[in-house]
């Protein structure tokens, strides 16, 4: 869908138009699933919170100035959501000190995080996310899994565009620390 | 940071599932969620529509009471019509005064409304 075309949408949808929105449903729906689903991960809470997303997205429609693509502010909403009913749910996370992250040499997170062919690996990475807090989760999702450049994401979460790349960059080391840690545990 | 192809990859695993009929469902809960603003719409357009009627008709004896010198009851008081009815006549003229005037404001607020955006016709 074109930017034009959802200007379009928008407008319809503001001018009365209730069965326009389910055009933008349909383009967002699965992207906006996945990102709330790799945050709280749980599939039910994740349908539902989908869900609460497009209703607010559909209230707030007429707040909607398009100073940025419709995508990047539906993902705002999305973010806001799942950030928000993982504080209720009040999970504990691991927390590494900087001392561990700081020892753990960039060369050696750049080779573990390309070695793609590595069944075990992969599975431990998938481990390693999971025990992540969820706005890192959001992070690498929004970056890795969905492509979203660092300025998009900058905007999403309210952080600078530095503080995104700053953020990324420690998350990938606490993966690989994570790693280590599992391989350690298996041997 | 851009390549780590063994992250994108286990990434590119997790592809959850919507399940089956959740777009009817979202949209079911969209017209209804549309149906209550349009509600919420009409309720505040009549008391929007009520308050300015009120303060205008207000506004419009203060003006004359006070800086016209022109007192409608003392008018009222001195036409001296019998009525067959019980009530006096300057009760008629003074209701459909105030009928008048609430029906003409009535007119041009559903017209201000209609032609505003994103606005349901009251």
């Amino acid at each position: 869908m074109s930017p034009g075309n959802e200007k379009e949408i928008i407008k319809r949808i503001r001018d009365g138009e209730t069965e326009a929105f389910s055009a933008l449903l349909r383009q967002h729906q699965d992207k906006v699933y996945s990102l709330i689903a790799q945050i709280v991960s749980s599939h039910e809470d994740a349908e539902e919170l989908t869900q609460d997303v497009f209703v607010k997205t559909f209230k707030k429609i007429s707040s909607f100035r398009g100073d940025s693509a419709i995508s990047t502010w539906l993902y705002r909403i999305a973010y806001n959501t799942a950030i928000s009913a993982t504080r209720k749910r009040k999970q504990v996370f691991i927390n590494l000190e900087e001392k561990v992250l700081n020892n753990i040499p960039d060369e050696v997170v750049d080779d573990l995080l390309n070695l793609e062919n590595d069944e075990k690996l992969l599975q431990n990475i998938k481990e390693a996310i999971e025990k992540l807090k969820p706005d890192e989760k959001a992070l690498i999702s929004l970056f890795y899994m969905q492509g979203r450049p660092v300025n998009e994401i900058a905007s999403i979460t309210k952080l600078t565009p530095d503080n995104v790349k700053v953020k990324l960059f420690r998350t990938r080391k606490k993966i690989a620390v994570l790693i280590n840690q599992a391989q350690y545990e298996a041997r | 940071m851009k390549q780590d192809k063994a992250l994108r990859k286990t990434l590119s695993q997790f592809e959850p599932q919507l399940p089956f009929g959740f777009h009817d469902k979202v949209m079911k809960k969209i017209h209804l969620e549309a149906e209550l603003q349009k509600k919420r719409n009409y309720i505040l357009d009549i008391l929007v529509a009520g308050t300015v009627s009120f303060l205008l008709f207000a506004g419009a004896i203060y003006t004359l009471n006070n800086y016209l010198g022109y007192n409608i009851l003392k008018i009222f008081q001195g036409l001296n019509i019998p009525s067959q009815h019980g009530l006096p006549v300057s009760f008629y003229i003074c209701m459909s005064f105030i009928v008048l005037l609430l029906l003409g404001m009535d007119f041009k607020l559903r017209q201000i409304i209609k032609k505003g955006p994103g606005k349901g016709p009251v």
